[in-house]
């Protein structure tokens, strides 16, 4: 005989008693599994979505609106150049391509459906297809991509119904050389249109769902070649995106980010950076010239310190400064000359040394226009370089200094930037400017144009000339630099190309490479824990297995009670006792963790299947397949054998201390009268610190008062099931009494097993309490007026796939879009600036490592949204406070605000954190959040200050969402104008109350998830109490003998055990309804539509009737049963 | 042979219902011999179990000292109580108490398992139990489960379990009590028997005047006192 067949046989010979026991294990443990291996799962699915959105790429630079050479990828690959620094990237270590990517919408032109916002990639014929894995499904060297064809992948397929061979439009963003909003970059040609023809709809493992940004899955995608893209947008031999992979059958050690940067310094070259070095040919009194500018018309201030005299010797001169610019009007008195070049320079042969800011010389042709001379104040009208589509025309006044010929060095019509829209146009008729040309151009003029173009008419100091028209793009046009006596020209231009490409970090540019599948693994590896989740959701379904587990194991016990006494007389120790029957419970938790996680992978199941069905908005869109890792069901199994032993300790607690006498004679003594004193007590202190509590949430409004209506309602079932359980330690203890009626004797019984009794009761009031009680954070947006509410008080959001430069609160604006003046009265717009980042909402599962960023004037949003912290709060003005100088780079982290809950769980902040950033130069800054506003149409994005924003990305070009604020009545009127108006532009709009809406569905259906699961949890309850009448009954079989013997009939038996049992039904379920009916009292005084009244009815009425059928059937099984029998077995 | 059971003024209150006491045993002394065997008769309710209670250290008196081998086990600790209960007294109750779920051979055993053995001797716990079980003539039953056994059977197997660990004192609470005569004379005299074999000293509470008056000494318990002789003898 030893201690384990001891174990054995008990288990064995108990194992009828053990079944529910095993079960209780079994259920909790498949519980806890399906929770762990439905994190597992959307890990996994997190990873596989992240790696489908990334294919092969590890690394990525994209540029955005800034364009390098589209060979760059093959200069980085290629041969090593001699003299250019480290080796290039061997193509065995890295694949590369490069790609065009465009914001753009795609229209089915034979129907009516539009996809607004879709990601257009012009795509390397060359190294794509491999790059993507389309070789595969390209079989025998197919052709593909045609001229004329375009590729779309599925999402894009569905949302236009499109399959190969429709015909399909694709219009996308034409970028500009400067930002869209800058005054001088043409207005009208914002897109382009290509008629093409749906030549494959390509898979996820195509790569189809390419995107670099973490976010909602189902990006729409568009590939067609990158010639046909690059020449349709202006940008032929130009890409924005370049790809890195590395392959798996290397040999050698992969190439990492550092590698793959300095490969690219190497490799890099001016004309990525749009810079130009060309030759200026002597002419005129002018020696020949070299000269640096950019195709982006202005010289950034990395350049300009690049080509600044380091070494004197170098073999280069200092180099003279040079920013021309357009004037709109050049008056004296009566007379005007229009649109003129103005050059202010830093050169001695264009302007003397000594000339004053407000100084100016003319040329010969405009004094004569003028009829200036020297010492004649000329006005200088032009407008303001950022002032974008509004126009801001300011006006500075000259002395006329001198006039100069219209030869020699200030006769030059180089001076002349590639002004986009004017530079090469023939006749001043076919300029295209950003901005109508309101002073008449004379004949005169366009015969000046003709004969000497751009020609500069005027000039004045460099300083004179920044301080008019210096911006964030730069604050020079120009560098030039003369050649020294015995060198050349072209010796100059490779000096100065060396010195670019020794001094200038491509980063400065954007070239850099991020590492974007480690960023993606990462977001997924962070993401929301499933896990944790719905162990949170499986928490009652546990608990109340765990309940009838114990319940059951008890009941074991019981009946066991003349075993353990007897052990105990035999000289066993009552530790030794406990840890023989814990030993039974080993045995069962073991079984119970090993059926349990088995039957956890059919839960997973199920839940995976809600979450793509009922609970959708939670998995928010994600493709969630099942995963199953052995640790996972290791870990499961393991949890529920712990929870199993502690479960059955807990109930073993107390019941082998219980003298061995006491034991054998089945002796279970009822609880001492000092308890339910101390019940009463904890009764009346809950109750009124449910009361106070109550009174002070009244005082309060709004979402505040739900936390505090909860606590009380919490306070109340504390209160109740306190004063439940003196009630009933009263009735075991209570006097005889004179008159005995049925309902007495059923009170009685209830009583009779005080602590069984209480834990039915305590069962089914904590579940009704928890399955009601959280309808009081279900979230319902109506309010789209008042400012303080999740909306702001905009009625509409738009967002476009191409930006909105005009300035839609504007006449001119709205004229621009043709939006009838009657319909905007009233309407206001708030533009926002977009810089491309993760989606930082609950709609995307995946942690947001880098937050999209928006940016809005502060003064727009005064007022609107409700901060929840910081508390004292000086609104959105915190985005213009300069925030704390970071100790460690020295630059003062941008101010950001967002929404709350995104900045826990979708970025798992806190105000105060720091997230790092890179600007458009490459260089890295850092944002802090300094606010967060409550429950808000902000989630998704963090917003800065506007300006700040434009300092970071000089090239963002307009707004790309909007919110709107409208008179009542208006919206749907609003909503059709601006969806036709915008059209254009791939807007999409929608309510923001749909979109709060949106998000809030996220909340409400976790919320509604727990409220499943732990309605399964209080069926088991009531199944419980079921279990608890059953025991009860065959318990007191010898007692209802005794009342059939004395008469009374089975039928007033069956109503006894009724009565008795319902009381403690509708006890716990009264008690829980009361207490949760507390908790969602403001959410039923606003009159919230969210409310699920007709689930919870259903559910509680489930359990009412669930709880009377197993009641009912407890007492019909043990009432047809020959109760005299048992009065003999007494 | 010294005094192996000596009770000074044991005596014994439960709690009453109205909150006063119930006295059951007043100021008891009883001194047993080693080997000795006594028989304690008495009405119903009378106090007998609840003083064999008290001998077997299941229950603690109110009063009073209880001297096994020269110790007052009423005031032990528990966990040196378990020891004793296990090494040097035996139990046989009025209900077998066999564990259903274990063979006569495990049944017999089960006390072994708690630990607590002293040094066993000359002969195994298995030995011992197999000695014991032919002497009880159930040698053959040792695989049987108790519900497979009658209820004289059960009593023996449960009398083998009370001495398996060579107890110097076996109680027996109404051990004939649920047995039909001939098993209950049969039982009397098996344990009459073992106690002289076994050199163990034997007390028992019945209701049984034949199987007193088989006992050594016999004593009567009448409103919680104890006195020498059976009732109308």
């Amino acid at each position: 005989m030893t201690w384990r067949s001891l174990i054995w046989r008990g288990v064995r010979f108990h194992a009828r008693a053990h079944l529910g026991v095993l079960l209780g294990a079994v259920i909790a443990t498949a519980a806890l599994a399906g929770a762990l291996i439905l994190g597992d799962s959307v890990r996994a699915s997190l990873r596989a979505a992240a790696l489908a959105r990334l294919g092969a790429t590890q690394f990525a630079l994209s540029t955005g609106d800034r364009f390098f050479e589209s060979r760059l990828g093959s200069r980085m690959a290629g041969p090593r150049t001699p003299g250019a620094g480290p080796a290039a990237v061997h193509p065995e270590n890295a694949h590369l391509t490069t790609a065009l990517r465009l914001p753009g919408l795609v229209t089915v032109s034979e129907a009516d459906r539009t996809a607004p916002r879709v990601q257009v990639l012009g795509v390397d014929p060359q190294t794509w297809p491999e790059f993507a894995k389309w070789q595969a499904s390209l079989a025998n060297g197919a052709p593909w991509l045609a001229g004329n064809e375009v590729f779309i992948n599925e999402p894009l397929a569905a949302q236009l119904q499109a399959k190969p061979g429709d015909q399909v439009l694709v219009r996308v963003r034409k970028p500009g050389l400067l930002a869209d909003d800058a005054a001088i970059t043409p207005k009208d040609e914002h897109s382009v249109v290509l008629r093409l023809r749906v030549g494959r709809v390509l898979s996820e493992g195509e790569l189809g769902v390419f995107n670099l940004h973490s976010g909602r899955p189902g990006q729409p995608n568009a590939f067609l070649p990158l010639n046909v893209l690059a020449d349709a947008v202006g940008q032929t031999n130009r890409a924005n995106l370049l790809l890195v992979a590395i392959p798996n059958d290397r040999e050698t050690s992969p190439p990492d980010v550092t590698t793959l940067q300095r490969a690219l310094e190497s490799a890099w070259r001016p004309e990525d950076a749009s810079l130009v070095i060309r030759i200026l040919p002597a002419a005129d009194s002018r020696p020949a010239q070299v000269e640096v500018a950019s195709s982006r018309i202005f010289l950034e201030s990395a350049v300009v310190e690049a080509l600044a005299p380091r070494t004197p010797g170098a073999g280069l001169e200092k180099p003279r400064p040079v920013l021309t610019y357009l004037a709109n009007l050049l008056q004296l008195g009566e007379r005007s000359v229009p649109y003129s070049m103005v050059t202010a320079a830093g050169a001695p042969e264009l302007v003397p040394a000594d000339l004053r800011d407000e100084e100016i010389i003319l040329n010969d042709w405009l004094a004569r226009e003028l009829q200036a001379r020297p010492g004649g104040v000329v006005a200088l009208s032009y407008y303001v370089v950022e002032s974008g589509a509004s126009l801001v025309e300011r006006t500075n006044l000259f002395r006329v200094r001198s006039i100069v010929p219209m030869t020699g060095p200030c006769a030059d019509r180089t001076l002349m930037p590639e002004f986009p829209g004017i530079a090469r146009a023939e006749s001043t008729h076919d300029w295209d400017t950003g901005f109508p040309l309101r002073y008449p151009i004379r004949p005169a003029d366009e015969t000046y144009w003709k004969q000497y173009r751009g020609t500069p008419k005027a000039f004045v100091t460099l300083r004179a000339g920044q301080q008019m028209w210096g911006n964030r793009f730069g604050s020079l046009t120009a560098l030039r630099f003369s050649v020294p006596p015995g060198s050349s020209p072209e010796a100059i231009a490779g000096t100065l190309r060396g010195q670019l490409q020794a001094n200038l970090p491509p980063a400065a540019f954007g070239l850099r490479l991020v590492d974007v599948r480690s960023q993606a693994l990462q977001a997924a590896a962070q993401a929301q824990d499933f896990a944790q989740l719905f162990l949170a959701f499986s928490f009652f379904l546990v608990i109340s297995a765990l309940l009838l587990m114990a319940l059951l194991f008890r009941f074991a016990l019981e009946q066991r009670t003349g075993e353990v006494g007897l052990l105990l007389a035999v000289g066993f120790k009552s530790s030794q006792v406990a840890r023989l029957l814990l030993g039974e419970g080993l045995v069962l938790g073991l079984i119970g963790g090993l059926l349990g996680s088995a039957l956890g992978v059919a839960y997973a199941r199920l839940l995976l299947l809600g979450l793509r069905t009922i609970w959708r908005e939670a998995a928010g869109g994600l493709h969630l397949g099942i995963h199953l890792q052995p640790i996972t069901l290791l870990a499961s199994a393991v949890a529920g054998l712990v929870i199993a032993l502690v479960t059955i300790a807990l109930s073993l607690r107390g019941f082998t201390r219980r003298p061995a006498r006491e034991l054998l004679a089945g002796d279970l003594s009822s609880p001492s009268p000092g308890a339910s004193r101390l019940a009463w007590w904890v009764a009346a202190g809950a109750g009124m610190a449910a009361v106070a509590l109550m009174g002070s949430a009244s005082a309060r409004t709004g979402p505040a008062q739900a936390p505090t209506f909860f606590g009380a309602g919490a306070l109340l079932l504390i209160s109740g099931l306190a004063s439940a359980s003196a009630w009933l330690s009263r009735m075991s203890s209570q006097a005889a009494c004179d008159r005995l009626s049925l309902r007495r004797l059923a009170v009685r019984g209830c009583g009779r097993r005080h602590g069984r009794s209480l834990a039915a009761i305590a069962l089914l009031a904590c579940g009704t309490f928890m399955i009601v009680g959280p309808s009081a954070f279900r979230l319902d947006a109506t309010d789209d007026t008042a400012p303080g509410s999740g909306t702001g008080g905009f009625r509409l959001l738009g967002e476009t796939a191409m930006p909105v430069v005009q300035d839609l609160n504007t006449p001119a604006g709205r004229d621009f879009f043709n939006l009838e003046s009657n319909l905007m009265h009233g309407v206001a717009f708030v533009p926002l600036r977009v810089r491309e980042g993760d989606e930082a909402s609950c709609l995307n599962l995946s942690r947001a490592q880098r937050p999209r960023l928006l940016g809005v004037d502060p003064a727009q949003f005064a007022g609107r949204f409700t901060f929840v912290a910081p508390k004292a709060s000086a609104g959105w003005e915190l985005l213009r406070a300069p925030s704390e100088t970071n100790s460690t780079s020295q630059v003062a982290p941008l101010p950001a605000i967002g929404d709350a809950n995104a900045i826990q769980w979708a970025m798992g902040k806190k105000i105060g954190d720091l997230i790092d950033y890179a600007d458009e130069q490459g260089r890295p800054f850092q944002v802090r959040i300094v606010g967060a506003v409550a429950n808000s149409i902000l989630q998704g994005s963090l917003v800065i200050d506007e300006a700040a924003f434009l300092q970071r990305f000089p090239s963002s070009s307009g707004a790309r969402m909007f919110l709107v604020s409208a008179p009542a009545g208006r919206t749907a009127g609003l909503s059709t104008a601006l969806l036709r108006s915008l059209e254009d532009h791939g807007v999409e709009l929608t309510s923001t109350t749909a979109r709060l809406n949106e998000f809030n569905a996220v909340q409400n259906t976790y919320l509604a998830t727990f409220q499943v699961l732990g309605g399964l949890g209080l069926l088991l309850g009531s199944a419980g109490l079921g279990i608890v009448v059953l025991r009860n009954v065959f318990e007191r079989r010898a007692e209802l003998a005794v009342l059939t013997a004395v008469g009374l009939p089975r039928r007033t038996l069956s109503a006894l055990v009724l009565i008795e049992h319902a009381f403690l039904l509708l006890a716990g379920l009264g008690l829980g309804t009361v207490a949760a009916g507390v908790a969602v009292l403001p959410a039923l005084m606003q009159g919230a539509t969210s409310l699920p009244v007709a689930f919870l009815s259903v559910t509680l009425m489930a359990v009412l009737l669930n709880g009377l059928l197993w009641t009912w059937l407890a007492a019909r099984a043990a009432l047809r049963s020959p109760l005299l029998a048992a009065l003999r077995n007494e | 042979m010294g005094a192996c059971l000596k009770l000074t003024r044991v005596s014994r209150q439960y709690a009453g219902p109205a909150g006063g006491s119930l006295s059951v045993l007043r100021e008891i002394d009883l001194e047993i011999a080693a080997g000795d065997s006594v028989a304690i008769v008495g009405p119903s309710g009378s106090g007998k179990s609840t003083l064999l209670q008290i001998i077997g250290t299941l229950d603690r008196p109110s009063g009073g000292q209880v001297w096994l081998d020269g110790r007052d086990v009423a005031a032990l600790p528990e966990p040196e109580l378990a020891r004793v209960r296990n090494q040097e007294l035996g139990f046989v109750f009025q209900a077998h108490c066999l564990l259903p779920q274990c063979t006569v051979w495990e049944n017999v055993l089960v006390p072994t398992l708690a630990g607590q053995a002293r040094d066993a001797g000359p002969e195994t716990a298995t030995a011992r139990a197999e000695r014991l079980l032919k002497r009880v003539g159930l040698a053959n039953r040792r695989q049987h489960r108790p519900g497979q056994l009658s209820g004289g059977e059960r009593q023996r197997v449960a009398v083998v379990r009370a001495l398996i660990n060579r107890p110097g004192l076996l109680l027996a609470d109404e051990p004939t009590g649920s047995l039909d005569h001939a098993s209950a004379v049969a039982l009397g005299q098996l344990l009459l028997d073992l106690n002289r074999e076994e050199a163990v000293t034997l007390i028992v509470v019945t209701h049984a005047q034949d199987l007193a008056a088989r006992m050594g000494r016999a004593f009567t318990l009448t409103e919680g006192a104890l006195v020498r002789g059976l009732p109308g003898l």
